[in-house]
């Protein structure tokens, strides 16, 4: 591997280095993570203090965008959030401009997106959002205004604990300052998750931000991508209907608060987007409430979060169905037919924790009932280190006002805790497990799909032999 | 950046290829054969069937829009281009009938109830059934020559085996929750044969 050290200006200055390359006798590059039109984005190793760091190259080299490039190195190397990576030197080498910024280990959500495709787990999502939302309330509220201007699943990175990371600050632009409206990143934007305004060059604000986390959110849960914003505005201009579907339109899990939220995040006009990341994030806030409460998963550190599997949130809403109508209706068939002693109970004691949780291992499902039996609950089995909390809805002005005025790191606070109450688990076994027959459906062709009830698929062309099992 | 590049391994080889893996229309082969150009293509599927004008994704599910009465699907639009969403639309046929595409390549389908099933001009048809995970998605492929792929699903809706009328399969392997490798068995001049081909 060759080693190459930039002192003077060179020109080429648009080519990405090979790895190998030291910058300022210290940043040796080891690996080119992206490249764009606009610039470059490197892993390197800091020799002098041996750690890793990402390196993003501009090639901008008119003199205004370079005393902007400083300017902006300047600005971001003053922030400091859990969910943004931080930057911490900045250099002109070779007549480019590098940012020197903390490598983030994990996986991008693209990268997630594309080996897994289709609609990643909807609690998950909500989460991450909520995470990005405390950034962009951080970024925006900052005296000297900063719009992070890319925000889309490229630019989101899971950490190994489970954290999402806001990557790519290469177009974060304080307010004011000059536009880039490149086509795609490195450092430009990338349209199908751009808003309007910043497609047409009409100038970015917090509520872009507002669109392409819409946008990014969109594309998490549904598992695909909303629209161009240009797309959108000429079917509208032309009195067509909107080409971007609801989001539980496309997938009726996401559900219909959920989809609503993401639809005002997605609106064309800025003006009808959420008017800051705070109403946007209240608004996630209330989400998933129950009986007064909301239920979110947290994400714990160790959690198995890079493993998503895209069929499980679907799968396991339809199990939760399922087993309640199970439920429902073996309880009433030993209602009808049996004494109540047949149904076999178990009874767990609420603990300290002030949350509906509950621990039983492997994907069972179970009712949980309370003492007053006024709030049913499906509980989803789940593994220890992860809890449901159920949290209080802010609504009064006065909270918002003061959650607002702490950057939200309280906007989901807990409840109080409540009084312990009796939780009844039931577990009713029939005697005779049912026995379902497969449903058969023949297409026009001679081609059979037997569907089990288990959710198994199987299907037979007319040539293949009936009733010949296959080796599976 | 992330090479999209999978390694086949077996009998000796060692092959790379993209990670985007199209059904093959050779009869000799594997069942599912990598398509070139396809790591940067923004084809969010593995698995795809070439038909000419555009690439059907396998791993794609097909909606339906109550509001609107349309159903819609992605495409792949080439190897190196995008996706496109692909909208059916009837007048009045809500429910039942007829819909074809409002934009894209001319298409139809035809809601059976419990199947859908599309076609193109060209002979090419796609059947849809409602797999475990609550989606619509395809179970057979049928080509214009006849040659027909069924695509079976496990209780999670993930495909759990392919298979063509010319006695070749695929079953994919996967580890926790994530495509590890697919097996392909299919018969060659001295026999049957079984590859792995791991995905990394």
């Amino acid at each position: 591997m060759g080693t190459t050290s930039l002192t003077e200006p060179q020109s080429g200055v648009h080519e990405p280095l090979s790895a190998g390359t030291v910058l300022q006798g210290r940043y040796r590059i080891t690996a080119r993570l992206g490249h764009g039109g606009m610039g470059a984005v490197y892993e390197a190793s800091d020799e002098r203090l041996g750690t890793r760091v990402a390196l993003k190259q501009s090639f901008c080299i008119e003199e205004r965008l370079r005393t902007q490039f400083q300017s902006e190195a300047r600005l971001l190397a003053s922030l400091s959030h859990p969910a943004l990576p931080r930057v911490t030197d900045y250099f002109v080498d070779g007549g480019r401009n590098f940012l020197v910024m903390q490598f983030v280990e994990g996986v991008d959500l693209a990268e997630i997106l594309l080996t897994q495709p289709g609609p990643l787990p909807r609690d998950r999502v909500v989460a991450w959002a909520d995470q990005l939302l405390d950034a962009l309330v951080y970024l925006h509220a900052r005296d000297r205004q900063v719009i992070h201007r890319d925000i889309k699943p490229h630019n989101l990175k899971l950490k190994p604990d489970g954290n999402i990371a806001l990557l790519d600050f290469g177009l974060a632009k304080e307010r004011t300052s000059l536009s880039l409206s490149e086509s795609e990143s490195v450092f430009g934007f990338t349209r199908r998750y751009a808003p309007l305004e910043q497609i047409l060059d009409e100038g970015t604000t917090e509520r872009s931000d507002i669109y392409a986390l819409g946008a990014t959110l969109y594309h998490l849960l549904t598992g695909i991508k909303p629209p161009d914003a240009e797309i959108r505005a000429s079917a509208l201009s032309q009195s067509i209907a909107d080409p971007l579907l609801r989001a539980d339109a496309v997938l009726p899990v996401v559900g219909e608060p959920l989809a609503t939220i993401l639809e005002r995040a997605l609106a064309l006009r800025a003006a009808d987007r959420y008017e800051s990341a705070l109403d946007f994030r209240m608004a996630l806030a209330g989400l998933g409430r129950v009986d007064g409460a909301e239920v979110f998963e947290r994400i714990e550190p160790g959690d198995e979060t890079i493993v998503l599997n895209r069929s499980r949130a679907t799968s396991r809403t339809l199990i939760i169905v399922a087993g309640l109508i199970a439920v429902v209706g073996v309880w009433a068939m030993f209602h009808f037919w049996k004494t109540p002693a047949d149904a076999q109970m178990q009874t767990v004691e609420r603990a300290d924790v002030p949350q509906a949780s509950t621990g039983q291992d492997s994907g069972d499902q179970s009712i949980v009932r309370s003492g007053k039996g006024a709030r049913k609950q499906l509980a989803r089995a789940d593994k220890p280190r992860r809890e449901i909390v159920v949290r209080s809805r802010l609504t009064a002005t006065s909270d918002r006002k003061r959650v607002a005025a702490n950057h939200l790191s309280k906007v989901t606070l807990a409840t109080k805790p409540q009084p312990q109450s009796k939780l009844a688990v039931v577990r009713p076994k029939p005697k005779r497990p049912l026995e379902i027959q497969p449903e058969t459906l023949r297409a026009p062709d001679g081609t059979e799909v037997i569907k089990y009830a288990d959710g198994r698929v199987l299907v037979q062309s007319s040539g293949e032999r009936r009733g010949q099992s296959r080796p599976r | 950046m992330v090479v999209w590049q999978c390694s086949f391994v077996s009998q000796g080889q060692s092959v790379v290829a993209s990670r985007v893996l199209v059904w093959s229309g050779s009869l000799s082969g594997e069942l599912f054969v990598p398509i070139t150009g396809g790591e940067r293509s923004g084809l969010e599927g593995r698995f795809v069937y070439d038909a000419g004008g555009f690439l059907f994704l396998l791993t794609k599910s097909l909606y339906y829009d109550s509001r609107s009465d349309y159903f819609f699907t992605s495409i792949g639009q080439g190897p190196r281009q995008g996706l496109l969403m692909l909208h059916f639309q009837c007048g009045g046929c809500r429910g039942k009938g007829l819909y074809r595409t409002v934009n894209g390549p001319e298409l139809t389908l035809n809601d059976l109830g419990s199947l859908k099933l599309l076609k193109d001009e060209k002979g090419l048809s796609v059947l849809f059934t409602q797999v475990g995970d609550g989606e619509w998605r395809p179970v057979a492929v049928t080509r214009a020559d006849g040659a027909k792929l069924l695509i079976e699903y496990g209780r999670d809706g993930l495909i759990s085996e392919m298979r063509d009328s010319d006695r070749r399969s695929l079953v994919p392997v996967y580890k926790a929750g994530r495509l590890d490798s697919v097996n392909q068995t299919w018969t060659g001049g001295a026999g049957k044969v079984s590859r792995q081909s791991l995905m990394e």
